[in-house]
């Protein structure tokens, strides 16, 4: 996986880049939108990430610019302008996903994952997912684990389908909140922990195998136990 | 159509174009009256009398034989100051004597039972003039006629209504230049409020009044309303681009901190530090949040939301909390709608009931939601500790918070954040306390959209 990084901070070049090399990624690093948006035009990646305050070439024209000359590579728009207006409008300039500074670096790659996961061509519209022991079966919309049916209520369900379209990826509790429950806002409580903890015990009434890991400090892994 | 109509029918303007067309209204009818009155026949009636009266004392003679009348009607001729025209005709039709050349034949129109008029040459001069007139049998079979002259009648008359027509002509065009002067002002204000309306509404200071002349006042108002809002803009770009800049410069460091401490080792003590950043973090979100709400005011993302919908979702994503608690989670709405922002109306009943199951030991929350006429209410009602009248208000103020000893978690925004939503909304926030005197009721009334 290789991975361009736009950015004129060094600190957060470092951090992003330290951390992403040890994960296995390749990381080039671009500290001026010029220098960034030759290497995203002449070289092949498989997601760039950028800031949007750049010096030389603002963040969203490189974006416009790729988008204008058809490189459908997956960007992440990194920055510290956080209004919901401010995210439409990188959103709008063609952005697969809009992360806002400050960032834990486990939601930056929680994302990533999942941005480069759906790039790739997909196969068919899958109607069964599964996990494990755990079956969902989208048409029918029922759920069941070793065979024995688990009774969900509708968000449940859309939560368990999306750790399930997701499995081994970390997804953290900000893209529950928008993919989930289609609201953003500033929960005051860590009330996504009360639903998945709900969750873990419907899917899971003896806890002998946890299909639901928490990812400390990031989120959570669905993941069949090894 | 009926809103278009009153926007209209409010306007000074446009009332006051109407009461003159309505004056001139009046004056038309006056004019009407005026040709009505000074129509032929009132004329004609005149001189059919006085004919009448004149071939009365011409019968009477008559009747006396045929000197008499001889002389009576040649003295007649000779001493006419009233213009009598008088003609007699033998009964052989073809001598005639009087002060009418020739006997009225052709173009003769009867304007009446026995009266005609007709067209003649009179006597003297052979003008052409026009004369009403009754002809009478004598005794002796001899035909009289006695007749008055209507020509300078007939010209007064067609002055008279030729004037009335003019006159309505002008009321009537008049009437109509008010009520254009009138709606093209009422137009032109009603364009000027429109945009500050929507100014207003939607928090979008680029807008401008449309300036499409520079003769007028009214272009002049709108030139200095747009100077206005230029002037506005900028400040507000100032306010917008500071808080801005405080984002990009204390959030930017804040986040290296963040990523420095999570490289540490594993230990207790970087998690509690983990902790203490985020939590740094989370209040200068909110804090931003709270400070864009209220001085952005974006409506942009406005909509119709579903009352019954909104709070069907808040009450799912908060059952589990409630239930975790032991406390009961009540929901009664009527289906509603409301104009709002549907993100930020679940930020709002968030805050609410996630004070509302913190600060609630034993009992339940309920939701109630009910229409109003043209307003939507919502409670969002505990059996908590309450708050005191006193503090009701403070705890609308920005860190304010009731639990002296922070025991509690929450950073005292929450309510702030409540309080910032609803004025963006327009609606009304009140703290009560419950039914039974304890607990805390939080009353909101939204503006219903029928």
């Amino acid at each position: 996986m290789r991975i361009l990084v736009i950015e004129d901070d060094k600190e957060v070049v470092g951090y992003i880049e330290k951390g992403l090399r040890e994960l296995g990624f390749t990381v080039d690093t671009a500290s001026d939108g010029k220098d960034g948006l030759f290497l995203a035009t002449t070289e092949t990646y498989d997601a760039i990430i950028t800031d949007r305050m750049l010096p030389g070439v603002e963040g969203l024209t490189i974006l416009n610019a790729l988008r204008a000359s058809d490189i459908q590579t997956p960007v992440l728009v990194l920055s510290a302008l956080s209004s919901v207006e401010e995210r439409v409008k990188g959103l709008k300039a063609g952005a697969d996903d809009y992360l806002i500074k400050p960032f834990a670096f486990e939601e930056l790659v929680a994302r990533l994952e999942v941005m480069i996961a759906r790039s790739k061509p997909a196969g068919a519209e899958q109607t069964k997912l599964q996990c494990f022991d755990l079956e969902m079966d989208l048409l029918a919309r029922t759920v069941t684990r070793s065979g024995q049916s688990v009774e969900l209520q509708t968000r449940e369900f859309k939560l368990l389908e999306y750790l399930l379209r997701h499995q081994g990826q970390v997804v953290t509790r900000t893209m529950l909140l928008e993919n989930v429950w289609d609201y953003n806002f500033d929960p005051q409580t860590n009330i996504i922990d009360v639903h998945i903890s709900r969750l873990r015990q419907k899917i899971s009434p003896n806890s002998d195998t946890q299909l639901i890991e928490t990812v400390r400090g990031a989120g959570y892994r669905m993941q069949a136990p090894t | 159509m009926t809103e278009a109509l009153t926007r209209y029918s409010r306007s000074s303007s446009l009332a006051l174009g109407a009461l003159l067309a309505g004056l001139m209204l009046l004056g038309v009818g006056f004019a009407a009256y005026f040709i009505v009155f000074a129509s032929e026949e009132t004329f004609v009636e005149e001189a059919d009398t006085a004919i009448l009266a004149e071939m009365r004392t011409a019968r009477s003679v008559a009747e006396r034989g045929h000197a008499p009348l001889q002389a009576w009607f040649n003295d007649a001729l000779t001493n006419n100051p009233l213009g009598f025209l008088y003609a007699l005709k033998g009964a052989d039709s073809l001598t005639i004597s009087g002060n009418i050349a020739t006997w009225p034949a052709d173009n003769v129109v009867v304007v009446k039972e026995g009266l005609i008029r007709f067209e003649y040459a009179s006597a003297p001069s052979h003008e052409h003039r026009v004369a009403v007139a009754r002809i009478m049998t004598l005794p002796d079979g001899r035909f009289l006629l006695v007749g008055r002259d209507v020509t300078s009648l007939n010209t007064a008359q067609w002055f008279a209504q030729t004037f009335g027509w003019v006159m309505i002509a002008l009321f009537v065009s008049f009437a109509v230049a008010c009520l254009i002067v009138g709606w093209y002002v009422a137009n032109r204000m009603n364009r000027i409020a429109d945009t500050a309306n929507r100014i207003i509404n939607t928090g979008n200071l680029s807008e401008r009044v449309p300036v499409d002349s520079s003769w007028d006042d009214l272009s002049k108002l709108s030139a200095v309303l747009n100077r206005l809002l230029g002037e506005l803009e900028t400040t507000m770009l100032g306010v917008k681009s500071v808080s801005d800049s405080i984002a990009h410069d204390l959030r930017t460091p804040l986040t290296r901190l963040r990523g420095d401490l999570d490289r540490l080792p594993d230990s207790d003590a970087r998690d509690q530090l983990l902790g203490e950043v985020d939590n740094i973090l989370n209040i200068f979100t909110s804090l931003l949040r709270i400070t864009s709400i209220e001085t952005e005011r974006r409506k942009s993302a406005f909509a119709d939301v579903q009352v019954e919908e909104l709070l069907g979702d808040v009450v799912e994503m908060y059952e589990p909390l409630a239930e975790d608690k032991a406390l009961t989670l009540e929901l009664a709405c009527v289906p509603s709608c409301i104009y709002g922002d549907r993100d930020l109306l679940f930020q709002l009943f968030s805050n609410l009931l996630d004070n509302a199951i913190k600060f609630t030991g034993d009992g339940g929350v309920t939701i109630d939601a009910t229409v109003d006429h043209n307003f939507v209410r919502v409670s969002v009602c505990d059996t908590g500790q309450g708050i005191s009248p006193a503090e009701r208000e403070k705890v609308l103020r920005r860190f304010y918070r009731v639990d002296k000893s922070r025991s509690q978690s929450g950073n005292g925004l929450g309510l702030a954040m409540v309080a910032a939503i609803v004025d963006l909304h327009r609606a009304r926030l009140e703290l009560a306390e419950g039914k039974d005197g304890s607990g805390l009721c939080c009353h909101l009334t939204f503006e219903r959209v029928s």
